[in-house]
């Protein structure tokens, strides 16, 4: 059996989405599945790319999507990949499609609209839906390997183990791993905290701690 | 009073609601701009977080992503439109979207219990209509939908905010009624 990872961020192998794919993917290797991984923004940039995408698609008996969200709903690049696997795809094997989403929130629930689009996307693609593990606070994973990311990712590895145990008997994401994936990291409070604070390092190293609620349209408002 | 039209559909068929909404703009006294995103040269937002970090409120890739965003800031009505697409919206609609988060400041704040940015520019008033086109009848997408744009609303934080969705195939006088109906419920045309 094979799974493959369709990896929706742009920031590509550094990417939360990787992270938690890959782990994923790691667990389903260790009960003898065999896996591909593809980035999406790489696969559309040709004609080549998007023709191995579909292929990869194709090919598989199990599709993991994973990506972040964008603006609520998912990355511009995930809904041409989506259009391009509904137009190419061969009609026939209703293959099981599983999708990860995780945002820079603290809460989960905030990904609720790009899973109902992933489910509608499966319809349309005539792919069968096998769930959504949704996540919230995966600046907390920042691309790390899932099994570096320290303690405060335990639930999420636990989560992606009870799937990819589901997942390899032929069974869809269990309720228990969507339970385990939407338990907030931290208090919201703390994140507020932690995120703001990184926010300021961060401008702080590139010079521009003092600029950062600079409003360069303003003017033209005005 | 600015207004923005994005298209952001493939082809023409968002023609009869783009021309019906420019002319109900422009009858209301507004300064309508119309791009249709399709012609225009927007790279993907790359997640980079550049516009918050280092070039503040500003993306870091210059194409023509950076007039769309200069257009959307300064606009008192935004209107979009596009197909819809898995419940939300087109790739081409998206893309720009995707490249607003420049707008937002990166610091948080708690909005009905969640977690929010703040806004770059909290004093600019805004009112969005956002109008979707099925190519049939599709009771899930118009859920998804209506609540996408809802839940937009709760990050662009717009003054009034209103959605609708039309079906492939309306003629022109039921066009301009859809888009009536949602300038009006955005307080933008009666």
């Amino acid at each position: 059996m094979k799974a493959v990872l369709l990896v929706g961020s742009p920031r590509g192998e550094r990417s939360t989405s990787a992270s938690l794919g890959r782990y994923l993917l790691g667990r389903l290797r260790e009960k003898g599945w065999r896996s591909d991984e593809m980035f999406v923004l790489k696969a559309l940039r040709s004609a080549e790319g998007q023709d191995a995408l579909v292929a990869a698609v194709d090919a598989a008996d199990l599709v993991v999507l994973s990506f972040p969200l964008y603006v609520d709903a998912l990355p511009a690049p995930v809904i041409r990949a989506m259009d391009v696997i509904v137009r190419e795809r061969e009609a026939g094997k209703r293959t099981p499609l599983v999708a990860l989403v995780n945002n820079g929130f603290i809460e989960a629930s905030q990904d609720d609209i790009a899973l109902r689009m992933c489910r509608l996307f499966a319809r349309d693609a005539g792919l069968k839906w096998w769930g959504g593990l949704a996540l919230g606070g995966g600046p907390a994973v920042d691309g790390r390997p899932l099994s570096e990311a320290g303690g405060m990712v335990r639930n999420v590895r636990a989560s992606l183990d009870l799937a990819a145990g589901a997942l390899a008997e032929g069974r869809p994401v269990p309720p228990e791993a969507v339970e385990l994936m939407a338990r907030p990291l931290t208090p919201q409070w703390l994140f507020f905290h932690l995120g703001n604070m990184g926010w300021k390092q961060q401008a702080r190293r590139n010079k521009v701690r003092g600029r950062l609620y600079d409003r360069p349209f303003a003017k033209e408002k005005e | 009073m600015k207004a923005l039209i994005l298209d952001g559909s493939e082809g023409d068929e968002m023609a009869p609601l783009r021309d019906a909404a420019a002319e109900l703009l422009s009858t209301r006294g507004h300064q309508v701009e119309a791009v249709a995103l399709r012609d225009k040269n927007i790279a993907a937002c790359t997640g980079c977080f550049g516009c918050w970090v280092r070039t503040p409120g500003e993306c870091v890739i210059k194409d023509d992503g950076y007039a769309v965003a200069r257009s959307f800031v300064t606009a008192e009505v935004l209107v979009l439109l596009t197909p819809i697409v898995f419940g939300g919206y087109s790739y081409q609609l998206k893309k720009a979207l995707d490249r607003s988060i420049c707008f937002a400041l990166p610091f948080f704040q708690n909005l009905g219990g969640e977690m929010h940015h703040f806004r770059r520019y909290p004093d600019i008033e805004q009112r969005m209509v956002a109008i979707g086109r099925l190519s049939r009848p599709d009771e899930e997408q118009a859920k998804v939908f209506a609540e996408l744009v809802r839940r937009n609303g709760r990050n662009f934080q717009p003054r009034a905010l209103s959605s609708a969705v039309t079906l492939a195939g309306e003629d022109h006088e039921t066009a301009v009624r859809t888009v009536r109906g949602a300038l009006a419920q955005a307080g933008v045309a009666e």
